[in-house]
């Protein structure tokens, strides 16, 4: 549904109401600021309640400051900006601060236009039947805050200029623009329509502000001022002619159309007042508000926010449809793979059929058989025997002649920690089987967690050097050398159980004595463990 | 600008659209995610199956091509007593042969009632079967090492299997004895049986 747009150019003398498109913005009524014209334009208010209002106003009552503020972040620049309106205009509803650049020099500090209606009523009146009706107010421009804004990107303008344009209806509006911002600005009647008045009130008008300038020292005693004069093509050659420079005042007429074509905006070469091409910038470019309440804007905000909710519901309408056709997507393949891998069982069932044959009650698949072969295999036939390590400890034994082998224990078990029995040492418990870290080793190297399934040949001697009853130190040497031959493959790790003497601080020695047991030679005690290789499924099917 | 709860008011129809709509994306979507997870479960329960049987299937493949020669190896070890119940004459023949010949000293031979394996290898393809073991005892007194290797060696010829868990040997001095012997071996292992586990009893 299209939006009705209105715009609204507000005088001390009355309102004229402006309809259409940007484009073609043009007058259609005018209400007088008296209470016949307030009802009318109540009246008219009262019959567009979906519409937009945009206002722009030119009145006399309205009050400027140029201060410096800290450069602050946003957040805090926004505090003292309002902190500031309070203090300057506590009394007007409309006011406003505009950032216009940083001092160039010291702190750098931030240069702000403060500005606010000092009388409200001219605007009251007509924004009262607004609020009443709950209409959509979008913003409430001032020309000459518009002009302090906007105007400055106009090239053909000189950077400090004195800009004077004409609105119907309100009057002249004389503002000083330097170093990209506004310095003062005010409105005065205009006292003729003919080129001759109005060139008369222009140079008494520049005097006047020149003056009051160069009291501010804003411009040079000896420094000509700049007044650019806003006008028609039209009565561009007139003005320019009946307004000749002078040593202080420089005069320069630029027809409206072409400052507004500077900023974008379309007027007709003829067009001699301003307040046209501000309601079509309006219209336009749709600059920021600058004196309506948040209040008063109320049901606007809610307007946008209505719109960005329905815009949001229609994005995820969108969203939802693109989702679910996506997901529907991935269903519908998720489906045809199930009915893909379907069909694989089926043809493997008939593969499998086509390879077993019937079977009786209790009977072995082929597979089965071939298990029951395999794992037989795995465990009887290459199951470790007694034989090997006989073989390992007397090659071994016969290389040290003086060692005399009393006991042997051999032991196939999943526990590299387990003795033979009748070699556990007196007080000594089997140790457990760890269940935590599977790589984790003991002091002698051994896993702490064997691996499901890994077995090992755990070989025990009990042994005694002849010879070697006196000869502690040989003899210890001694069964290094024995313990070290037993290391018949990288992988055996060889543990020493008991020695001829236990020299460790924490053990006790005793020597000598009634109670010295007499044995013949130095006993000594070792164990030697051989981690078996799991076959491999190609050993165990051979 | 001090919006109300009152304010809502402006945007209830919006409002009302955007939770509709949210609404509807909740709907829309959870449920087309719920099939979609239930079409991945499926698939993935079909891709396992499939893969079972295809797995399965080639199994049996390569297995009847291999039948021969496991029959054969599977029905020597029916003959040898190894799969079906456990046949113990065997080792108390090879126990009075033993004590008969005087060699070794002496011997005793315990078999234990019969269990199933704690250890057995792989028994999840094993269909209908499964291992038992009979615990072994052997307790001899013999003169030398050798007798031992070749008392363990005829072990092995007897009808059945065993395996030979632990063995200790120890120098013992027992010339003075009527039979003379210079060693003593007391061996542990299991007799292995491959059987069908006997129905279970139903529960009263």
């Amino acid at each position: 549904m299209a939006i009705t747009r209105y715009y609204l150019f507000v005088t001390d003398t009355g309102l004229t109401l402006w309809q259409g498109d940007a484009a073609h913005l043009a007058e259609a009524v005018r209400f007088e600021a008296h209470p016949a014209g307030v009802a009318e334009f109540e009246l008219l208010v009262a019959s567009q309640p979906k519409a937009q209002w945009h206002v722009v106003l030119d009145l006399q009552e309205e009050d400027y400051r140029i201060e410096t503020v800290p450069h602050v972040n946003a957040r805090d620049r926004a505090m003292v900006m309002r902190r500031r309106l309070d203090q300057l205009y506590r009394e007007s509803h409309y006011r406003s601060a505009t950032l216009q650049g940083r001092e160039p020099d010291g702190r750098r500090d931030d240069r702000v236009l403060f500005a606010a209606l000092t009388n409200r009523l001219p605007l009251d009146m007509w924004l009262q039947p607004l609020v009443k009706r709950d209409a959509q107010l979008v913003g409430v421009y001032s020309i000459a805050l518009l002009t302090a804004r906007h105007l400055r990107k106009v090239t053909h303008i000189p950077p400090r200029a004195l800009v004077v344009s004409r609105q119907a209806g309100s009057g002249l509006r004389q503002s000083y623009l330097a170093e990209g911002g506004l310095r003062f600005s005010r409105l005065t009647v205009l006292e003729g329509d003919d080129h001759e008045a109005l060139a008369n009130q222009l140079a008494a008008e520049a005097a006047r502000a020149r003056q009051f300038l160069a009291s501010l020292r804003a411009v040079d005693r000896t420094e000509a001022l700049q007044v650019v004069m806003l006008c028609s093509t039209t009565e561009q050659a007139a003005l320019r002619a009946a307004c000749p420079d002078t040593e202080l005042l420089h005069y320069h007429f630029m027809p409206v159309h072409q400052v507004a074509h500077a900023l974008g905006i379309t007027v007709a070469p003829e067009q001699a007042t301003a307040e046209p091409f501000w309601l079509r910038f309006v219209a336009s470019k749709r600059p920021g508000n600058q004196y309506a309440t948040a209040d008063q804007r109320k049901p606007h905000t809610a307007w946008q926010i209505g719109r960005a909710l329905r815009y949001l519901s229609v994005a995820i309408l969108v969203g939802t449809l693109a989702a679910g056709a996506v997901i529907t997507r991935q269903t519908s393949a998720l489906e045809q793979q199930s009915q893909v891998n379907e069909q694989r069982r089926q043809a493997a069932e008939r593969l499998f059929a086509a390879n077993v044959p019937n079977l009786k009650e209790g009977e072995l698949t082929p597979s089965g058989m071939k298990n029951a072969v395999n794992a037989y295999r795995t465990l009887v036939e290459q199951w470790p025997a007694l034989e090997g390590a006989m073989r390992d400890v007397a090659t071994v034994m016969a290389r040290f002649p003086m060692a005399e082998l009393d006991e042997m224990g051999w032991l196939v078990g999943s526990n590299p920690a387990e003795l033979p029995q009748g070699f556990a040492t007196p007080g000594q418990t089997p140790a457990p089987v760890p269940a935590a870290d599977p790589n984790a080793v003991d002091v002698n190297g051994m896993p702490l967690a064997p691996p499901p399934g890994k077995r090992y040949v755990i070989v025990a001697i009990k042994a005694r050097l002849l010879g070697y009853e006196d000869r502690y130190r040989e003899a210890l040497a001694l069964v290094d050398q024995i313990a070290a031959a037993f290391v018949l493959r990288p992988d055996v790790v060889v543990e020493k159980i008991t020695l001829p003497i236990d020299i460790r601080p924490e053990a006790s020695v005793k020597l000598g004595g009634d109670s010295a047991e007499q044995v013949l030679g130095a006993p000594f005690s070792l164990k030697f463990v051989i981690p078996l290789t799991p076959p491999t499924p190609a050993e165990a099917t051979s | 600008m001090s919006w109300q709860t009152r304010d809502l008011r402006r945007i209830r129809l919006p409002l009302i659209y955007t939770g509709l709509s949210l609404a509807f994306c909740g709907l829309v979507v959870g449920g087309a995610w719920w099939l979609r997870q239930a079409a991945l479960e499926q698939q993935m329960q079909s891709d396992a199956v499939a893969i079972e049987a295809e797995t399965r299937a080639a199994a049996a493949v390569a297995d009847s091509q291999d039948i021969a020669t496991y029959r054969a190896a599977y029905t020597s070890l029916q003959q040898r007593a190894v799969i079906g119940p456990e046949q113990r004459l065997p080792w108390v023949e090879y126990y009075t042969a033993l004590s008969r010949a005087g060699n070794p000293a002496d011997l005793s031979l315990e078999i234990a009632p019969r269990r199933p394996l704690e250890d057995p290898p792989d028994a999840t393809t094993l269909e209908n079967l499964q291992f038992y073991a009979s615990k072994l005892t052997l307790d001899t007194k013999l003169l030398h090492e050798v007798d031992a290797l070749r008392m363990l060696d005829r072990l092995r010829t007897v009808q059945g299997a065993a395996i030979v868990r632990q063995c200790a040997l120890k120098r013992s001095d027992g010339t003075g004895s009527a039979r003379p012997f210079l060693l003593t071996m007391i061996c542990e292992g299991d007799i292995i049986t491959l059987d069908t586990p006997p129905a279970e009893a139903i529960p009263q």
